[in-house]
């Protein structure tokens, strides 16, 4: 509680006299404001949080009290880069780091203190880097470095390429698409897609011509010559009525 | 099973015979006869043993078999003017020409249409110089007055139709195309 004694709300109506009691009350209770602010600031627990290229709008960072209360701090405020408890009661705390693509961090603390926590967290795996518009050998390469499986690959027809060896045929096609997107931290173990260009043939068509009238290797014949095949042949002739 | 060998231990002429010849002698070393694989309604076609003697009367005995006796292409399965890939099967129905009425095809004579191809094959177009005549145009108002006057009476005389140009169903023109038609299958 802020206020001792408690805060009352006092007001008065037009004309009546603002007496000392009311206005010592005001000043007394600015004081107790003032007094409070200074003792959460001075109780104020920091903690820097540090990581290559880590973005510290997703690293959340908890004090787990010792009867099992945890405490969420607050997002660092640019130009600063510290997460803050504010009016951390006195105490021992375990703060705990936690951030997507990385191993959890803990250590222990007491409130208050001036120091700063400082936390170092390791990357649990690694980071999707840009492979769009690489060729797909050179993606594979660049996702190998990064130790980061490739569990798909398709070709924009929908066509499936196994990843382990995509063969000459695709190596050099084009990544359009990689799932997830750039800078997605990829865990130990999951594999992440990739959508490649694909190399279109044109298949000559040909013009089916009319084969009636021709006799069967004559029919044969036209239809080899455009690349047709012959199938099931069927002969007819007229019923014969026996009477 | 055929074994290509070079050398045989063979009885003394015959040995001297075959190393006169340069060439890789074949012997079929094979227990039985080989038989052509052929599968039929699921089961292998039987070997049949010819008598060859009786096979040579047999067909001394036979007429050759005109071209025109042999069936041809009624339908396909894929129609004429379809866009297809290479590879792509396609079935076919075949049927005698004594079998084809006119009436399956289209814009033919009336005078036509109940009667078979063999109709024409048979009588007017059974002669060259009608038939050259037909085979020479692709459309009937190509035809020059001499050849449409051959055709026209040939059309009256032989098949027995009447042409009148006032009307398309009886036209010289339906008459033609239906020649030319039957000439497919002839």
């Amino acid at each position: 509680m802020i206020f001792d004694p408690p805060f009352v709300k006092k007001t008065v109506t037009p004309g009546e006299p603002l007496t000392a009691q009311a206005w010592n009350d005001i000043v007394n209770a600015l004081g107790q404001v003032h007094q409070h602010l200074e003792n959460t600031e001075a109780t104020a627990l920091r903690v820097q949080v540090s990581a290559p290229d880590i973005d510290l709008g997703q690293v959340r960072v908890t004090a787990l009290r010792d009867d099992g209360i945890a405490f969420d701090a607050a997002l660092p405020v640019p130009p600063s880069t510290q997460h803050v408890f504010s009016g951390l009661r006195a105490g021992a705390y375990q703060l705990r780091v936690q951030a997507p693509g990385y191993q959890v961090a803990t250590t222990n603390v007491t409130a208050p203190t001036a120091a700063v926590s400082n936390l170092a967290l390791t990357a649990s795996g690694g980071f999707m880097p840009v492979v769009f518009g690489l060729e797909l050998g050179q993606a594979l390469d660049a996702l190998g470095d990064a130790q980061i499986a490739v569990a798909r690959v398709l070709d924009v027809t929908g066509t499936d390429v196994p990843p382990a060896n995509p063969g000459a045929q695709y190596g050099n096609l084009r990544v359009l698409m990689q799932l997830p997107l750039p800078g997605t931290p990829v865990a130990t173990g999951q594999g992440v897609q990739l959508v490649i260009a694909a190399t279109l043939t044109a298949q000559a068509s040909v013009e089916v011509p009319s084969l009636a009238g021709l006799s069967l290797p004559e029919a044969q014949k036209a239809l080899e010559s455009l690349g047709l095949v012959l199938g099931k042949v069927t002969t007819k002739q007229t019923r014969v009525v026996i009477a | 099973m055929v074994t290509k060998l070079t050398t045989l231990a063979l009885n003394q002429s015959t040995s001297q015979a075959l190393r006169q010849a340069s060439a890789p002698i074949t012997v079929d070393v094979a227990p039985q006869p080989t038989q052509a694989k052929v599968v039929r309604e699921g089961f292998q076609v039987p070997a049949v043993a010819l008598n060859n003697q009786a096979t040579d009367f047999f067909l001394e005995n036979l007429e050759v078999l005109q071209p025109r006796q042999t069936p041809r292409v009624v339908s396909q399965s894929l129609k004429p003017g379809t866009r297809t890939t290479a590879g792509t099967v396609v079935d076919l129905v075949l049927a005698k020409a004594s079998d084809i009425p006119f009436n399956i095809f289209e814009g033919v004579h009336t005078g036509l249409k109940q009667r078979s191809v063999d109709t024409l094959l048979d009588g007017m177009l059974a002669q060259p110089a009608v038939r050259q005549a037909v085979l020479k145009y692709d459309k009937a108002e190509d035809v020059p007055a001499t050849d449409r006057a051959l055709l026209t009476t040939q059309f009256q005389q032989s098949a027995d139709i009447a042409i009148d140009d006032n009307n398309p169903d009886t036209s010289f023109n339906a008459a033609f195309q239906a020649a030319r038609m039957a000439l497919a299958f002839k």
